[in-house]
């Protein structure tokens, strides 16, 4: 018997906008109880890219410094968001913000005017995004999954769209994956699945309809051990990117034995 | 921050520009400006060249427009209203060496708060042979150039040891001299006397601005850093607020009044009461 290698399809890289990854497993710097574990959690993830806020430095809090001390610039791209912001007006200033800062030019944009939902406003999210486009901002704007919001979007030159998949922080899983697969379907920018994941399985199941890359924070951060969460969950993006790219089996209603029906045993 | 700068001009020197530099230092000029606009960067470099031993170790020596002379001389540059960005010239220059620009208008000035100048050289302030003609900015011109501007100003055209005080209580925080020096018969004399102007009008103005202030902090700035008031010494640069803050280098970036400062304009932005700050870094997040 000879063996044979399991048969395997090199993945193409994902491209956002100007860069180019191999890793399709986003993670946020939010939340963790320490910077120990979250350095640790950021490592076992395997992701290169990392998400960071902006926020005014407390001059009262002697013990305040930037994220970015803890993050080694060399193993990770930061991507600055826009968290926080309720108008678009707010989203542009903190995306130039991050810019001045150094971070390159792009934005995970995120207009948000509720803090009970934390859903996207579609219309100041366009309009941001409109306007950091033609600014030269590569935006992957953070949307419901929205089918002909993501198209929009998508028309006017951002680099990604990010529907989520249930409510932010919640760990309620992909809750919508029929609108997900439809932008997914029509999509040609990368469709990053954001927000709600709790366990690896929600990460492969996003990522078996074809999503392009997932990106995780609280379900790693909040885990009883985020290191080995956060592990967990990069295995379930690369299984389920790899059965994406294998192609599953049709569903079918009734059962199709896996064994031949003929020649069985004490039967004619 | 200079407060008697003289400027050496061909045609506008009595003596040869090396002398007129040794007397306007020996008068107090603490900077000297090598200005020949009609030169090639080669000319003025051959011009200027001679005076750094002069002035060196006593009064900042600079040059006009050329950022290339400037760095082959290792000295500062005055840049002219609407030239190179501030930041070119600091890349070219490195931190600690004197960048300045000229303004004509308050406008120009209100331009170019974010340009980051160490001084803004506003002008023409009085009527002067150099302008025939055309209307001076006036005290009040100059102290709409200081109220737009972001940099300390210092008042040119027309200057001399009468109306210097003029321009010190107009907001300006030092002066600039050409044919008043130039082609005095005692250049040196000249500049101590107009330097004595200028120190006088400046303890005057300090003075009366500690009387407004005595039951505060001693002349602090009033200044408000993301939301709530502060107090600063007077003179703060961005730069100085921060590293008084002990922030790591590079992490923080400033909104000044609605605008993104350039990390290369912090240096020469100095913070004037009233002024809204935005101090943001990057925290945790999804």
């Amino acid at each position: 018997m000879t063996a044979t290698a399991p048969a395997t399809t090199a993945d193409a890289p994902l491209t956002i906008g100007r860069r180019t990854f191999t890793s399709r497993l986003m993670v946020g710097t939010g939340k963790y109880r320490s910077r120990e574990e979250m350095r640790a959690a950021l490592a076992a993830s395997g992701s290169q890219i990392v998400t960071v806020a902006l926020r005014r430095i407390d001059f009262d809090d002697p013990a305040s410094r930037s994220i970015l001390e803890d993050i080694d610039p060399g193993q990770f791209t930061i991507l600055p968001n826009t968290a926080g912001c309720r108008t678009a007006e707010e989203a542009v200033r903190v995306a130039r913000m991050a810019r001045a800062m150094g971070l390159g030019d792009w934005v995970k944009l995120e207009v948000i005017p509720d803090a009970t939902y934390l859903l996207p406003d579609p219309i100041g999210s366009w309009e941001a995004a409109k306007t950091l486009v033609a600014e030269g901002f590569d935006v992957l704007p953070y949307i419901g999954a929205d089918p002909q919001l993501a198209r929009r979007m998508e028309e006017i030159g951002c680099a990604t769209v990010m529907p989520l998949g249930s409510p932010i922080g919640s760990g309620q899983g992909v809750v919508n994956l029929a609108a997900i697969r439809v932008i997914v379907e029509q999509a040609t920018v990368p469709v990053v699945v954001d927000a709600g994941i709790g366990v690896p399985s929600d990460a492969a199941l996003a990522m078996e309809a074809g999503a392009a890359a997932c990106l995780v924070n609280t379900a790693i951060a909040q885990a009883a051990n985020p290191g080995l969460m956060a592990e967990a969950i990069a295995d379930g993006v690369r299984a389920g990117r790899k059965a994406f790219l294998a192609g599953r089996i049709p569903v079918k209603a009734h059962a199709a034995a896996s064994s031949p029906l003929t020649g069985v045993v004490g039967r004619a | 921050m200079p407060r008697l700068l003289v400027l050496a001009s061909p045609g506008r020197s009595r003596l040869p520009l090396p002398d007129l530099a040794r007397e306007a230092v020996a008068g107090g000029a603490d900077a000297v400006l090598v200005r020949a606009p009609d030169l090639g960067p080669e000319a003025l470099r051959a011009l200027a060249e001679p005076l750094a031993a002069v002035v060196a170790g006593r009064a900042a020596l600079l040059v006009g427009r050329e950022i290339g002379v400037a760095r082959a001389l290792g000295c500062g540059v005055n840049l002219p209203e609407r030239g190179d960005p501030v930041a070119t010239a600091r890349a070219a220059l490195g931190p600690g060496t004197l960048v300045g620009r000229s303004v004509h208008s308050a406008a120009a000035a209100a331009d170019l708060a974010s340009d980051g100048a160490d001084y803004l050289l506003a002008g023409h302030a009085f009527p002067t042979a150099s302008h025939p003609g055309q209307p001076p900015l006036g005290p009040a011109g100059l102290r709409a150039v200081v109220a737009a501007a972001r940099s300390p100003v210092i008042a040119i055209g027309g200057i001399d040891a009468g109306n210097a005080a003029t321009a010190v209580r107009a907001g300006a925080s030092g002066v600039a001299v050409l044919g008043a020096v130039g082609e005095a018969a005692d250049p040196a004399r000249v500049a101590a006397e107009i330097r004595a102007a200028v120190d006088a009008a400046l303890r005057e103005v300090s003075g009366a601005m500690g009387d407004r202030a005595e039951d505060t902090d001693d002349m602090a700035t009033a200044v408000v850093v993301n939301g709530k008031p502060l107090a600063v010494p007077p003179g703060t640069t961005v730069s100085g607020f921060l590293a008084g803050k002990r922030l790591a280098d590079g992490m923080a970036i400033v909104e000044l009044n609605g605008t993104i400062l350039d990390r290369d304009a912090y240096p020469g932005t100095t913070l004037r009461s009233g002024d809204q700050l935005e101090v943001v870094h990057a925290v945790g997040g999804g």
